[in-house]
């Protein structure tokens, strides 16, 4: 089952919010919504996989770090992401993303520029974790 | 914004007064009560926030169209002084670094093109990809790459987009020294590789436009302006390069605030003093993203002028200006 994610409201840019039982799932379902910002993820083929590492000790810092870097990644290799598989043993951080290269007949919404520091936050509630910033489109 | 706090001191011209036990250099608000009743408050909480930045020379400042913005406002304008410990913000400068306007004036009336605009709407479409997902027509290797972020404008005159005339009313004419492409990271780079030419996303534009009506004849004659004249206004700066090197630095300086003790009124303004190891890697490669931007802005111009000639021949497009609005600046002070 997907994790859920949704979205707040900002002045000129889109407030992302993920949620997970697990940090880790927080920030796979902040990453969907990200990548649901630019196309419907439900049309995308996971047919290529591209690895990603990091390293960060402070969480907050981790998620915009992680944001940052498969938008770079998407980017670099001319994708869209739609799945997401991240694990952190302490400070270092792995992922497997997956997805395939823009193709004419997929619906192209709003490019995401970039998450940023703007209403940052990464918690644990009651239910789960929580991670939230606003993303630059 | 409420402007029960603020105190008016000229008819455009407005100060936050201090609160008694407040640390902070004086904020200056430019715009009617209009515009400024309009504002979020967060303009005002972010503006008195840069107020508080270590080094800040005179006002902290917003110009009429300021909003809420990344740390700073954006619409926001400082100065810092290097020798009194002023710092460099990657917030302050925007993630699209240099993002600007490069405006083209043309030869011709609107009366004159009416008939083929859905013509030259389509032929600008194809020839100057925008939106996401999308890749320009020109590639780039590594080493072609560097000498953009070296040389700019310039760079792209050489290379046979535009001419020498376009670069007299470019910005440093069309480029910027003390660029550094080694404080670039390669993720930058080869975000870089294909979007040389392409417009992006967002608020990001290519729009055919005329002059409806004069209010300062005399400035309008300065600018070779007349009613009904086709102008076109190009809004974009340095793509995924300046994106990157932004998110980058971001994380960078907020770890050398930090690390170097620097309170912050706010995370967003992540900031290293000017002369630290990590302000001055900052500069290099932001000059390095201003040449990107002012390159890509003349490859537009280029391709927008080929793209007019193919549906209205033998007509100019003379570049009017090019202005960056997210820029870092050195300048000497004022004796």
């Amino acid at each position: 089952m997907k994790k859920p994610f949704s979205y707040f409201e900002h002045d000129a840019d889109i407030g992302i919010v993920g949620q997970g039982k697990t940090v880790e799932q927080a920030f796979e379902s902040a990453a969907r919504a990200v990548f649901s910002i630019m196309t419907n993820l439900d049309a995308i083929h996971a047919r290529d996989e591209i690895r990603v590492e990091f390293e960060e000790t402070d969480l907050e810092f981790a998620l915009v770090i992680w944001i940052n870097l498969i938008l770079g990644k998407a980017r670099e290799s001319g994708m869209v992401f739609n799945e997401f598989h991240l694990q952190r043993n302490g400070q270092y951080w792995h992922a497997e993303v997956s997805g395939e290269k823009w193709r004419e007949e997929h619906e192209r919404g709003v490019e995401v520029k970039g998450a940023t520091f703007t209403m940052l936050s990464v918690k644990q509630n009651p239910g789960g974790w929580e991670a939230r910033c606003v993303v630059d489109v | 914004m409420n402007l029960d706090q603020l105190k008016q001191l000229q008819s455009y011209l407005w100060t936050l007064p201090h609160a008694s036990t407040e640390q902070r250099a004086e904020v200056l608000l430019y715009g009617n009560a209009a515009l400024l009743k309009s504002m979020d408050d967060k303009v005002l909480e972010q503006i008195a926030n840069v107020a508080r930045l270590p080094g800040l020379v005179g006002a902290a400042m917003t110009m009429p169209d300021a909003h809420w913005g990344y740390g700073f406002p954006i619409g926001g304008v400082a100065a810092f002084d290097a020798e009194q410990g002023g710092v460099i913000s990657a917030g302050g400068v925007g993630f699209d670094i240099s993002c600007g306007i490069r405006c083209l004036r043309s030869t011709m009336t609107v009366q004159d093109a009416a008939e083929r605009f859905a013509e030259l709407a389509d032929a600008l479409y194809k020839t100057i990809p925008a939106g996401v997902g999308e890749e320009g027509h020109i590639k780039m290797n590594p080493a072609q790459l560097d000498q953009v972020l070296r040389g700019g404008a310039q760079w792209a005159v050489k290379a046979g987009y535009g001419t020498t005339a376009d670069l007299e009313f470019v910005e440093e004419n069309g480029c910027v020294t003390d660029a550094i492409p080694e404080n670039v990271s390669d993720l930058a780079k080869k975000r870089q590789r294909g979007e040389m030419g392409t417009l992006g996303s967002g608020n990001h534009y290519l729009e055919v436009q005329f002059v409806d009506r004069i209010f300062d004849q005399v400035a309008a004659d300065a600018f070779g302006l007349n009613e009904g004249q086709i102008i076109i206004s190009i809004h974009c700066g340095s793509r995924g390069l300046g994106h990157q090197i932004g998110t980058d630095y971001l994380m960078m300086l907020a770890k050398a605030a930090n690390r170097l003790g620097i309170k912050l009124p706010d995370r967003e303004l992540a900031c290293a003093p000017i002369k630290s190891s990590e302000g001055q890697r900052y500069i290099g490669a932001m000059n390095a993203a201003i040449n990107c931007a002012l390159a890509n802005r003349q490859i537009l111009t280029h391709l927008t002028r080929e793209t007019f000639n193919t549906v209205y021949p033998n007509i100019h497009l003379d570049t009017l200006f090019d202005v960056s609005h997210n820029i870092l600046q050195k300048r000497a002070p004022r004796s």
